[in-house]
Formats: structure tokens, sequence, C-alpha cells
């Protein structure tokens, strides 16, 4: 069985890692962490000469961290599982480049959290979980952290539900 | 660990079966297995369908008892929309993980996921599994079945 593990540095992640590394797996299982480093410009609209040569580094910057990011965890779960585990790093568009890996390792099962970095609330699914369930070609877990509402969410869930019905 | 699986009446149901049958479990885990069935207005027919799934049900867990010797299981059919009814159970159960098909007996397969799993994603209060039947399993599947048939 192949079961790949799609992290960012969220909390989300680390939940994620942690129910995989909690759990029995088969003898044969192996393992890949993915991590996603989006490419640069995507969230500029007019790159001008003047920004281009910080965006590079802040780049590069992202790159190192992120593969550092996956040599750690590898590390952890290796010595924790006791079995083969790998790690990679893809820049690209955060949800295909998790499908497309899942599809050329040919992955049984991929973990990920129900929000990465960008995520604002838990109680709505994240955009690349969304999209990556929608269209792995393999069975999706998507970890949620345990329920811990604080007051500040259950108002902003009521806001929510009071605005739904108003609509 | 509290696993529940959502289960309908396709085949389907069998497919996820056989893929949680296949895998390693701790010895402490326990599984639940919940049918959904649609509410009628009449409470006798209601009853009806719910027995039948019950039925259809404790078939199922009679093969994931046999496949998973020695693990503490049970299987329960309820009346409700499906995707409530399996939130609602996994909140009151305490439930780690569900497990779910992507599709069940009436999706269309245009869209990646159906619409029931997708909204058991997104307002479970736990971690869920999709668990998708692909061309790869399918065909796998057949050629078991084929094999069966041979021997």
């Amino acid at each position: 069985m192949k079961i790949l593990i799609a992290i960012d540095d969220s909390p989300f992640s680390f939940e994620a890692i942690k129910s995989v590394s909690e759990r029995t797996w088969p003898e044969q299982t192996e393992f890949r962490f993915i991590s996603v480093v989006e490419p640069p410009f995507a969230q500029y609209a007019e790159p001008n000469i003047y920004v281009v040569e910080s965006i590079l580094q802040a780049q590069q910057a992202a790159l190192t961290n992120t593969m550092q990011l996956v040599a750690d965890e590898v590390e952890k779960l290796k010595t924790k599982l006791e079995r083969e585990v790998e790690g990679t790093v893809k820049e690209g568009d955060i949800a295909s480049a998790i499908v497309q890996e899942a599809k050329s390792w040919q992955a049984d099962l991929i973990v990920l959290g129900s929000h990465g970095r960008k995520g604002l609330s838990r109680l709505f699914l994240g955009s690349v979980a969304n999209k990556v369930a929608q269209e792995a070609p393999c069975s999706v877990e998507i970890v949620k952290q345990k329920q811990v509402m604080d007051t500040e969410e259950v108002e902003s869930l009521h806001t929510a539900s009071f605005l739904q019905s108003r609509l | 660990m509290k696993v529940l699986i959502a289960l309908d009446s396709s085949n389907f149901a069998q497919e996820i079966l056989k893929q949680v049958a296949d895998r390693t479990w701790s010895k402490d885990v326990e599984f639940h297995l919940i049918a959904a069935v649609e509410t009628f207005p009449d409470w006798e027919a209601e009853q009806a369908f719910v027995h039948q799934a019950q039925v259809i049900l404790n078939d199922r867990l009679a093969y994931l008892q046999k496949r998973l010797p020695g693990i503490q299981m049970n299987a329960q059919a309820v009346a409700g929309e499906a995707a409530n009814v399996i939130n609602d159970y996994a909140q009151d159960w305490g439930t780690e993980l569900i497990i779910i098909g992507s599709h069940g007996s009436t999706g269309l397969r245009k869209s990646g996921i159906g619409s029931v799993a997708a909204k058991v994603v997104n307002n479970a209060p736990c971690s869920v599994e999709v668990v998708k039947i692909n061309n790869r399993t399918n065909a796998e599947s057949s050629a078991n079945i084929e094999q069966s048939a041979v021997k």
C-alpha cells in the first residue's frame, strides 16, 4: 500500500501526520510526503523589475524551507514507523501537483489536512482538500482537527447561519 | 480508535469493506457500520425499509467480522437524510474517522465525489476518508471475480 501525505507548515498538516503515525499499517506500506510551493508571480498582476529580484529570493527561500520541512518529517516518520518513507517537493498549483503525484506514484491513499496555510476557518473545507478529493485517482483522507470550538468561532458560525437564513 | 463506515445498498459497499479488511488495524479499533435509509411519511413503511437495510447491513457486518476476527464491530441502519445521519452518528459516538464511498448507488459518476460524500466531508466532526473506486480497482475486482469464477 502506498500512502501519499500532503503537507505544508500549517497545524492542519501536523494533525494529518499525527493521524498517520498513530495508526497501524500493513507490513509493506510505503509512505511519501509531498509539499507543494506555489510558483512566484501568481499573486502579482503586473510584476515589475523592482520586485522581481525579491520575489525570486523569497521563492528560493520558500523552496529551501519546504525541503527542510519535508526532510524533517520524513526522518520523524521513519523513526516512528520503521518503514520506507520518502519526500518530494514540487512547484506548481497545490492541488494539481498532489493529484499528479498520486497518479504517477500510483498512490492508494492521499492523506491531507482539511485546510492549508491559507485556511481561514476549520468549519468549511479548504479549497485544496476539496479539489484533491474531487480529482484524485485514489482514496483521500481529509484529517480534521479535533473539534475544540472557542466562543469566537461559535459566534461566527451563528452569524454565518443567521446570514444564510436571511438570504 | 473509533471508525464509522458509512455504506449504502450499492455494490460499492462491498468494495469499501474489502479495502477496509485488506488493511492492518490495531487491536483497539472499533468499527460501526451505518446505513442511512430515506425517510417516508408512512412510519410503518419506513420501518420496513430500515429493517431491510439492517438485514443487508448485517450481511456486510458478517463479512467484515470474518475478515477481521477479534475486532469489535456492530451495524446500524438509521432513517434520515444520509449526510446528516452519518455526521450526527459520528458526533454522538465520538468517532475518530469516517470512511465513506465517493459515490453511492444514485450518483452520476460525472464529478469526482458525490453530494453525500462532499457534505459529510464538509460537516464532519472528525477526519473523513473518501474511498474512490477507480478504474484500477474496478479492473482488479472484476479480475478477482473472474478468478473465483474459474475456481
